[in-house]
């Protein structure tokens, strides 16, 4: 058992953190269009001229699954995915790999989410005013900061904490 | 930067010549009408009361309406929508009144669509009616009877029904032992009832109405139709597919109105422009035989207000008056073409305060850069630059449409030129040489750059606070809040390099010291005032939380890249027979697009957020009230 | 307060929210010369479809009843627990109920009242006073009935029935709002009720009706016990006023007694608490997902119905539209 761990346990716990980035952070998109997405078929059951708007804040709690991607990519570059060969990593790397990559699960789930409820409420807004879309967009906005922090988190943890 | 000084202009004239007086104003279009009413009480107004144009307004309000009403129900059956929408039409004086006379032709049209639309109605509730009811007729479909025959006579009784599925045999079971004189037959069933067919004697009536309450019986009744379940189906489809014909006949007669809809633009273009004429009066005061307005104007127009007077009447009093202390005038933006793009950013968020600063100009380099860096890819801006370049062309839009477009197109042009400094042309598509260095090289070097491109733009924020305390009067303020802020910021950033450490030093403990000592300076209590002094210095982790912010800048850039590159690899791995390549092809246009369009939203609204909570949060004071002007307003008739 | 079985029916309601009667459309009603014209306002709005239903041109019952039935029939549709609505529909049915057990215990006609707009149709109704078979209602209504019918035997007093099937319709709304665990509905319906006590409280006290009537009269459920009322109908009105000074609606008791004590009516009152129902609907604007703004929404088409008819029935009488107007203010917050 120890012998397996010390031989593939790196490449395991890289794989791991790959998909929890991409795994979570994909799943809180799911949650976070799929919710603006109910909330903006409801503006257009009776006002189909407002699609277009609606349709621009649902891909707003997007992007946290393209971050998830992004990181996930990353760790399979690394370790060689698309190469030949896998890489093989010590149990150090891959710890490193899997923790550098539990900021963006972890926030990309959560602020996609949160971001889905302010989208949601901006469709709202766009129902009885849809000259502010733009206010329900900045709304939602605010929220994708956080998840913007943690890619960048994840990114430099990966691109500096793993030398391969 | 600019905010169009104001003065308020009062006009004097006869009633005689408020009707012409009205109309050349309108025309004129730079007067912002403001409501005298609030003013009346005051003492100069004594002898005025409130005009009104009521009678007639409510008249065109109703014509307004009827034109409306028939655009919108032509609009439904008019296939060629969009393409109709044919450049504006000329309209002369003479076709003008015709027009504003042409009150039985447009009943004519409006009684029309109404007379339609009313038996469109009827047909689609006729047809549900219908529909509802072949529905219920249809598990009777096998019964062979018919239903007139369905009754109680002298001896027996015959009725329909239906009992829950669940019940059938149990009631099929109980109703059977009263005996012989009862017949039961089942016509059909679905998942939740079981029709039923029973015939009984009259002397079991009662004992069978127990035995139906017991299971929950529910009779039919089709006590109307005559025949079998089957002939009235075929007749209510027969019914139905004359109703679809109806229909569609009535469709026909509907499309054939769609020739008048020009015409029908023109009314509502005519009868706004009407209604604004007559409604603009409630504004206004009056005597006996003159009538005043006010309102706010420009002072460039002043002189050409005096004109359009002139050109209608000898007989007027013109005032122009500086804004007392305390009034806000409305706000118009001045800014040069290339600026007016960014007016849609501030307009988004609220129009600056009268009296506050006009940021566009200011603003709109750092929008475009921060624009830029977010998308970072020199295809996606040239494709983002060429598109929006043949929008503003080919369109022509106005107002915020066309804001918008030329904002996207300078942040094309700006993510062509970041993109080849970053070397990024459809992510690694295009390999070619980046001019500055490649942000996944050197991520440092990046963040160094975002770092510092934010607290340049909070820096020129801060700033732009001390310019208005300075121009307010308040040269004190300025040093006390935004000097010593300033030099103990840039003493501690001194502080990091090694040659500038020493200076750094003193910097940072002058600023300190000067914000412990003034911040607080409105406290009279002086440990009240250090304490404040003091605890201003914590405004140095808001500081830090929004120069951190333009980190953004980094993360959604190196999102469009690995992108890009995830694309490319996957595309990539498509070639190799000619079907390959071909798919490989389409794959590359449907990633990229889709790259460029999640992406410009990205930078489109994470670049507006860097303007107004970081930006404006040092400085921007809004709630400005839109200037507007009392003007023509059309959208199918050419202006003169 | 964020509940995201609320995201579709909200936000699809907020676009009808801009599609209801606005005051320039009300102006032109009120400004218009005849009924017809009334109606024809109303053609231009989404009153339309249900004005081709209309039997003759003034016949505009028909078109409130319509829209109402529609408005129902889309909350039913877009309520993630349709059921919800029979707490609004139920005064329609109770409505009903009256109407028929007047007729059946007093041997009156008064079908013409009848609205088919509740949640148990007309036909079925009449059918179940045919064949005396309650078991489709509300046990709270049935136990109601009961109680009328033996209070008939004794004494028959037709007030009884109103009185009984009141309670009966407050008392099942605010079990329904409680099985619901709804918390904005129980809150809304017991203001309701507190409303309808404060009422009976000063008119019962106004005539001297005695101990026993307020105790008929009185709903359970209210936010205020009703041994409370009880305990104040000795003392004076103003101890009464001062006791609710903790109260939301202590400033429409308050105003409401300064005008009845000036104008011995106590129809300010009633406006002020009628206001103050609606303002609690009217929560539902700063609420993002939640069943209030729903709720909102109904109210303001039940208001409209109100409208309607106060500018229908004055355009049909002649009224002056100042008076039409004035009455308008009673309704049009």
């Amino acid at each position: 058992m120890t012998d397996f761990m010390n031989a593939n346990g790196g490449l395991i716990l890289a794989f791991l953190g790959s998909a929890i980035s991409v795994g979570f952070a994909g799943w809180g998109s799911v949650i976070g269009v799929g919710m603006t997405g109910v909330a903006a078929s409801g503006v257009v059951t009776e006002d189909p001229s407002n699609f277009g708007k609606t349709l621009l804040l649902q891909a707003l709690p997007g992007t946290q699954g393209i971050y998830g991607l992004l990181i996930g990519f990353i760790v399979w570059l690394k370790i060689g995915v698309f190469g030949d060969a896998l890489v093989s990593l010590t149990l150090q790397q891959g710890w490193v790999i899997l923790f550098a990559c539990i900021p963006m699960g972890l926030v990309g789930f959560t602020s996609a989410i949160y971001q889905g409820k302010a989208a949601a409420a901006g469709c709202a807004i766009v129902a009885k005013r849809p000259e502010e879309l733009s206010k329900g967009m900045v709304f939602a906005a605010m929220v994708e900061t956080y998840a913007v922090l943690a890619l960048l988190a994840s990114f430099l943890m990966l691109w500096f904490g793993v030398k391969l | 930067m600019a905010i169009v000084k104001m003065k308020k202009a009062h006009i004097i004239a006869l009633q005689s010549e408020k009707q012409n007086l009205i109309k050349m104003l309108q025309k004129f279009g730079g007067l912002h009408v403001i409501n005298i009413e609030e003013q009346i009480t005051e003492e100069k107004y004594l002898e005025l009361t409130a005009d009104s144009d009521n009678a007639n307004v409510s008249q065109l309000e109703a014509r307004l309406s009827q034109v409306k009403y028939s655009l919108d129900f032509i609009n439904k059956y008019d296939k060629a929508k969009k393409s109709s929408q044919k450049a504006r039409l000329h309209v002369s004086d003479s076709e003008y009144m015709e027009y504003i006379n042409s009150n039985e032709e447009l009943d004519a049209i409006f009684n029309q669509c109404k007379e339609i639309d009313l038996k469109n109605t009827e047909l689609k509730n006729r047809e549900t009616k219908l529909t509802n009811l072949i529905q219920l007729l249809q598990p009777w479909n096998s019964l062979e009877s018919n239903f007139q025959d369905i009754k109680t006579s002298r001896n027996t009784v015959a009725v329909i029904g239906y009992v829950s599925s669940v019940y059938a045999e149990d009631f099929k079971r109980d109703f059977l032992i009263t005996g012989e004189l009862a017949y039961y037959e089942e016509v059909s069933n679905d998942k939740e009832n079981t029709y039923i067919l029973l015939v009984f004697h009259r002397d079991l009536e009662e004992q069978i109405t127990q035995i139906q309450k017991q299971f929950g019986w529910s009779k039919s009744g089709f006590t109307d139709l005559i025949g079998s379940a089957r002939e009235n189906i075929v007749k209510l489809d027969a019914e139905a597919k004359e109703l679809q014909h109806d229909k569609e006949v009535l469709a026909t007669k509907a499309e054939q109105l769609v020739k008048h809809k020009s015409q029908l633009g023109i009314m509502q273009d005519i009868f706004t422009i009407e209604r604004d004429k007559a409604s603009i009066v409630s504004n206004f005061g009056k005597t006996e035989k003159t009538f005043v307005l006010s309102g706010w104007i420009p002072v460039k127009y002043a002189e050409k207000l005096e004109e359009v007077i002139k050109s209608v009447t000898q007989s007027y009093v013109l005032d122009l008056e500086d804004p007392a202390d305390g009034e806000e005038p409305p706000v118009m933006l001045q800014n040069a073409a290339i600026v007016k793009p960014a007016e849609f950013v501030t307009e988004q968020y609220s129009l600056p305060h009268p009296y506050g600063i006009d940021p566009n100009a200011i603003m709109l380099p750092f929008y475009v850069i921060f624009f830029g860096m977010m998308v970072s890819d020199a295809v996606y801006g040239i494709v983002l630059a060429v598109a929006t370049a043949i929008a503003l062309i080919v369109m022509k839009p106005e107002g915020g449409l066309k804001k918008i477009l030329g904002l996207i197109f300078m942040g094309g042009l700006s993510t062509l030129f970041w993109g080849a400094l970053f070397g990024g042309w459809a992510g690694d598509l295009i390999k070619i040489r980046p001019l500055m260095f490649n942000p996944l090289d050197d991520p440092m070097k990046m963040l160094g750059l975002c770092l510092a491109m934010g607290v340049v733009h909070l820096f020129v924020g801060i700033g732009l606070q001390a310019y208005k305390n300075i121009r307010n009067g308040n040269v004190m303020d300025a040093i006390y809040d935004q000097g010593f802020w300033f030099t103990l910021i840039i003493g501690i950033m001194l502080l990091f390099l090694p040659s500038t450490a020493v200076v750094g030093k003193y910097m940072a403990i002058i600023g300190a010291a000067g914000m412990v000592l003034f911040a607080g300076r409105s406290k009279k209590n002086i440990v009240m005032r250090l304490l404040s002094g003091v605890l201003s210095l914590y405004g140095l982790t808001g500081f830090l939380g929004d120069v951190l912010s333009y980190l953004r800048l980094f993360a959604l850039g190196l999102a469009t890249g690995v992108i890009a590159t995830v694309v490319n690899s996957m595309a990539l791995m498509l070639k190799g027979s000619v079907v390959g390549y071909i798919f490989m092809v389409i794959f590359l246009i449907f990633g990229h697009v889709f790259n460029i369009a999640i992406n410009t939203l990205g930078a489109y609204v994470h670049s507006s957020r860097l303007q107004y909570v970081e930006f404006f949060g040092k400085f921007y004071e809004g709630e400005g009230k839109a200037f507007k002007p009392f003007t023509v307003k059309t959208k199918y008739i050419k202006q003169q | 307060m964020f509940d995201n079985k609320y995201l579709y029916p909200v936000t699809r309601t907020r676009v009808l929210e801009t599609k209801l009667l606005d005051s320039t459309k009300v102006d032109r009603m009120v400004e218009a010369k005849d009924a017809d014209d009334v109606i024809k306002i109303l053609g231009e709005t989404e009153y339309a479809n249900s004005i081709s239903e209309m039997s003759h041109s003034l016949d505009y019952e028909t078109v409130i009843s319509k829209e109402i039935e529609n408005t129902y029939k889309y909350m039913r549709e877009i309520l993630p627990e349709p059921e919800l609505v029979d707490i609004f529909l139920l005064k329609y049915d109770i409505h009903n109920l009256k109407v028929m057990l007047k007729s059946s215990l007093l041997d009156e006609d008064n079908d013409f009242l009848l609205r088919d707009l509740g949640t148990i149709p007309v036909s079925k109704m009449k059918e179940m006073f045919k064949e005396k078979d309650f078991r489709a209602l509300h046990p709270i209504i049935i136990a109601g009935l009961e109680e009328i019918l033996n209070s008939f035997e004794n004494s028959p007093d037709p007030q009884m029935i109103d009185i009984i099937l009141d309670r009966c319709q407050y008392d099942t709304m605010y079990q329904l709002a409680e099985k619901s665990k709804n918390k904005f509905l129980q809150d809304f319906i017991k203001s309701q009720i507190d409303m309808i006590n404060v009422r009976s409280f000063l008119r019962v006290k106004g005539v001297n009706l005695g101990r026993d009537y307020l105790a008929k009269v009185l709903l359970q459920h209210g936010n205020l016990d009703m041994n409370y009322y009880e305990k104040y109908l000795d003392e004076s009105l103003d101890s009464f006023k001062d006791s609710l000074w903790i109260r939301d609606f202590y400033s429409v008791v308050a105003e409401g007694l300064e005008s009845y004590e000036k104008n011995k009516t106590l129809t300010r009152l009633e406006k002020l608490a009628d206001d103050y129902i609606f303002n609690i609907a009217k929560q539902g604007k700063y609420v993002a997902f939640g069943i209030e703004p729903l709720v909102g929404y109904l109210m303001a088409k039940e208001n409209e119905a109100k409208i309607i008819r106060i500018i229908m029935v004055g355009k049909m009488n002649n009224i002056p539209n100042e008076i039409i107007r004035e009455r308008l203010r009673d309704v049009y917050v």
